[in-house]
């Protein structure tokens, strides 16, 4: 019985018998054929293992660059993921902590205001400039905020980690499951059931992803398996999409940004503005929608900072962009050893 | 570390192994000590001296309040609650204590702007910190002798299964543990690894994958749901909460079963209580028992009428809604548990003889009730303000304005919760023993395969466990 000294009376009892490591063992043997003929059939359907991206790994990039002295911070989209060749970047900067804090479909504007306000940071950020992710009116498509997201959630986490702090172990468990995504598909967050689900649910035929994040944040896209022409009018499509903002709002825009980039800078930091180039039916939309006279040139004026304007520079216009939207993953190091020289990182 | 880590199934086979070598007794007991503070360090070592300090001061304490007389017993334990709940005071309501202060100042206009934000929780402080109080009060009492061992008075505190989130072990049931060598046979292993299986399979399928996402949507957010997603988003919360806290739990306890040692029960199908006194005598049952035992009847219980019953009520489930956080929207879910339960009270006082309520219909029914006002109550809980927790509520009555659309999962949710209703009624008046017990082998492998295979699949990004916080 439960007494005043005693808060249970099962913990005494609980003397099973029964052959249960039998039971256990013989399940675990089951769930491993099981999960070996998942992996295999992911596998044969063309899946291939990768590091998950995760609000956590986005995290620790952040803190990472933060905690580093003169770090360069590269903020945008997934252009700026796929464009810089992280390898290539580490090895010019080999005395500075580079991270890679682009998002897909994200802008720098909120990770920007986090900087501008983290009087520690004097690093160097360079700011990716999609014109329809920031030239566009916020919208309401969830997806689109996901860099306020991310930084709303490392803001609560930071609020979170003054109390709770993280813990001493967490670089061991990001090793330990980075080499467990790195080498197994069913562990790098596409062969799961929630994804096959929504395959069966759709009635699509399952597919793997084409594209992927490596370990230090770079977007990988292969486009081996798509229908190419029909990705890229997708990708203009989205490009298509927004209300683009009109001047007075631009004007407002502009107004954070120097005033972020400034406080940046009063601390020995710096700010570049990046336009990344773009080609076909993408390069058409934005010349079309968000005219230069109208938003970049706009937008270098009033800024007033550093602004580097890629499509002006012929070693960054002559890579391969297969989708018009992103640099090809072959031409990346090319790339981005031309832009760190325009740069001058 | 957390149970559903990489880092702890290493920790585990590891200390598994050595806790199986031919060691003696003593020897195996050290080994889990010395794992115990390793498990504890791996969040932050330099916190290993708080429970070092907790330790000796209540070892010290208890043993001069056996041999002492009179007024010094008194001051002994005087001193044993000094010390900790001074410890758990400054690192857990320290901030909290200061914003009220601020606050305070300010509506007099008094400028006060300390500087709080430096004070780290160290992790499972309220945890121990009752554990090793109710050591010292049951000495004091005299119903306990005070252990005859550091060593084992050690490791009850720190037994690392137990450690950051329970279940709150009472000496009497840990330390006669101690006495005998234990070494856990494969029954026990095979046992203690099912209820990990099904702890994990609680926490990483049930509360990650499935609840967290939809109540996510609806908390995160509350202004943006309608009020489908805002059901949807607060029965996704009970589910979440149960799954990862008793999953925890179950965790803890087969692991504490691998080593040999037999933790208390901590849940009981709560979300199949009729009525929330027995809530209580099911969810988080450590807790529930320690609040009754060393604050509802030192208060008086239910003796002196009552009206004294409703205030310890009252009391007990405020401070048990501080315990949980230091704000003021975990002391407004305790005071929404007092009041529930003051109002139980005086309806059964007034209809609770009538045999229509022992009829199944009538049972089902209030069985039914209690799961929709604790699940109304969970809404303060989680709501990380007051006028979010009332946006939520709007929003159920059909009073948001948003428009949220409904995350993916909210179907799978909703059915989870129902599965969930229903295993807890088939589990109110059995235990998994006694389930096990009677289920053919081969099905419990087939489960267990099930189990393992879910998990791998159905995996979300990792989350802490919710109750490590408090």
């Amino acid at each position: 019985m439960a007494s005043s000294t005693s808060s249970s009376d099962h913990a005494a009892a609980r003397r099973p018998d029964g052959p249960w490591l039998t039971v256990v063992g013989a399940g675990a043997l089951v769930a491993s054929l099981a999960l070996g003929a998942w992996e295999l059939c992911f596998r044969a359907a063309g899946f291939v293992p990768h590091a998950i991206d995760s609000n956590e790994r986005w995290a620790a990039a952040l803190q990472h660059g933060l905690e580093a002295d003169r770090a360069v911070l590269w903020l945008g989209s997934s252009r700026i993921q796929q464009a810089i060749h992280m390898p290539t970047v580490q090895q010019r900067l080999d005395d500075r902590v580079t991270v890679q804090l682009g998002l897909t479909m994200g802008s720098p504007l909120p990770l920007l205001e986090f900087l501008a306000d983290r009087t520690t940071f004097a690093g160097t950020a360079v700011a990716e400039v999609t014109p329809s992710f920031l030239f566009a009116r916020p919208p309401r498509n969830a997806a689109l905020l996901r860099d306020a997201g991310s930084v709303a959630w490392f803001a609560q986490q930071q609020r979170e980690q003054r109390r709770l702090t993280a813990p001493a172990y967490a670089p061991l468990e990001d090793k330990l499951s980075l080499t467990l995504q790195e080498r197994l598909v069913t562990c790098s967050g596409d062969a799961t059931l929630a994804g096959l689900t929504q395959s069966l649910l759709a009635g699509d035929d399952l597919t793997p992803p084409f594209w992927w994040i490596t370990r230090d944040r770079m977007q990988i896209l292969d486009y081996g398996g798509i229908d190419v022409p029909r990705f890229a009018a997708r990708r203009a499509a989205l490009h298509a999409a927004g209300t683009p903002r009109d001047a007075g709002e631009l004007v407002g825009l502009v107004a954070n940004l120097r005033r972020w980039a400034a406080a940046i800078e009063e601390r020995g930091g710096r700010v570049v503005l990046l336009r990344l180039p773009t080609q076909g039916g993408v390069r058409d939309v934005e010349a079309q929608r968000y005219p230069d006279d109208r938003y970049w040139d706009r937008l270098v004026q009033m800024f007033g900072g550093a602004a580097l304007d890629g499509r002006a520079h012929a070693p960054l216009t002559s890579v391969r962009m297969t989708d018009g939207d992103h640099v090809d993953a072959e031409d990346a190091p090319a790339f981005t050893t031309a832009l760190l020289d325009l740069l001058e990182l | 570390m957390t149970f559903n880590s990489l880092t702890f199934l290493i920790f585990f086979a590891a200390v598994l192994a050595l806790h199986r070598l031919p060691l003696p007794w003593r020897g195996r007991k050290t080994v889990l000590l010395v794992a115990s503070y390793l498990f504890y360090a791996a969040w932050s070592p330099p916190f290993v001296a708080l429970l070092i300090v907790s330790t000796a001061v209540d070892w010290v304490a208890a043993a001069r309040i056996h041999r002492a007389q009179g007024r010094a017993r008194g001051a002994w334990l005087l001193l044993s609650l000094g010390v900790n709940l001074g410890l758990l005071s400054y690192f857990k309501y320290g901030p909290f204590l200061l914003e009220v202060t601020h606050d305070l100042l300010a509506s007099a206009d008094i400028a006060f702007n300390p500087a709080s934000d430096g004070i780290v929780l160290p992790m499972g402080i309220s945890f121990y910190t009752f554990q090793t109080l109710s050591y010292t009060i049951d000495v004091y009492r005299g119903r306990l002798q005070p252990g005859r061992s550091l060593l084992d008075y050690a490791l009850y505190v720190t037994f690392f299964p137990q450690l950051v989130a329970g279940p709150i072990v009472r000496a009497a049931d840990f330390l006669p543990q101690c006495h005998e060598p234990k070494r856990a046979g494969a029954g026990q292993v095979g046992y203690g690894l099912i209820l990990l299986t099904l702890g994990l399979l609680q926490k990483t399928v049930f509360a990650d994958f499935l609840f967290a996402p939809v109540a996510d949507r609806l908390f995160l957010q509350p202004a943006a749901a309608g009020s489908l997603g805002a059901w949807a988003g607060c029965l996704a919360f009970s589910g979440q909460i149960f799954c990862d806290f008793a999953g925890y739990s179950t965790c803890g306890i087969g692991v504490a079963l691998c080593l040999g040692f037999a933790l208390p029960d901590n849940f009981r199908a709560p979300y199949a209580a009729i009525g929330f006194s027995d809530f209580w005598r099911r969810w988080h049952i450590s807790l529930s028992s320690w609040l009754r035992d060393y604050l509802y009847i030192p208060l008086g219980g239910n003796r002196g009428g009552s009206l004294r019953q409703a205030r310890n009520l009252l009391v007990t489930m405020l401070l048990g809604g501080l315990w949980h956080g230091a704000a003021w929207t975990f002391v407004a879910w305790g005071a929404l548990h007092g009041v529930l339960l003051v109002i139980e009270h005086a309806a059964v006082a007034a209809f609770g003889s009538r045999a229509v309520w022992r009829r199944a219909g009538p049972q089902l029914g209030l069985a039914a009730l209690t799961f929709l006002l604790i699940t109304l109550a969970w809404v303060p809980f989680r709501a990380t303000s007051f006028g979010d927790a009332g946006t939520v509520w709007a929003a159920l009555i059909g009073g948001g304005p948003g428009d949220a659309p409904l995350h993916e999962r909210t179907v799978p949710a909703l059915v989870g919760i129902a599965l969930l209703l229903l295993v807890q009624w088939r589990m109110r008046t059995t235990s998994l023993e006694a389930l096990l017990a009677t289920a053919p082998r081969w099905l419990v492998s087939v489960a267990i395969a099930g189990a393992l295979f879910l998990m791998a699949v159905a995996h979300e990004r990792t989350r802490g466990f919710l109750y490590f916080q408090f």
